[in-house]
């Protein structure tokens, strides 16, 4: 399962590197935690199963809450293999 | 401190050279994954990574 959470924009990778901190000294049974540069102000988290977003694990600094409702893994495979910036420009 | 990525494997480091991949690495990357569990990830598999850490999603 994949939610989104909402971050302070800029925030993103401290947010996620906090926030995996906090996973990893607990019970949370988080999988990875991905920042997409073309998502401002969102970090996508990946989860085996339903988690309780009230857990202290998710109290962050700049972390500012789940979106409702989860992301389809098709829909992150789109961030996955991003296009390279310079060969989505046409040669002219 | 600059972050570096491997150009192989993509994995995070401060370090000039990969050390599971000894190549150069590059400051040339983008978008960040923070893989915990990498046997139970369906984003670390689709990316083929089995080691936990730090990693960028592209890198040039
Ligand atoms: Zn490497």
């Amino acid at each position: 399962m994949i939610y989104a959470f909402r971050t302070l924009v800029g925030q993103e990778k401290n947010v996620a590197r906090l926030l995996a901190r906090n996973v990893r000294n607990s019970d949370i049974d988080v999988t990875s935690i991905l920042v997409p540069d073309t998502l401002k102000g969102y970090i996508l988290v990946e989860t085996p199963s339903k988690v309780d977003m009230q857990d202290p694990a998710f109290k962050v600094p700049n972390l500012r809450g789940s979106v409702e409702g989860e992301i389809s893994f098709e829909e992150i495979k789109t961030f996955l293999n991003p296009e390279p910036v310079l060969a989505s420009v046409k040669k002219g | 401190m600059v972050t570096k990525a491997c150009t192989r494997c993509h994995r995070l480091m401060e370090e000039e050279r990969c050390a599971i991949c000894n190549i150069p690495s590059s400051k040339n990357w983008s978008g960040f994954l923070i893989v915990l569990d990498p046997e139970n990830s369906g984003i670390a598999q689709e990316l083929n990574i089995n080691l936990p850490g730090e990693y960028a999603l592209r890198v040039r």
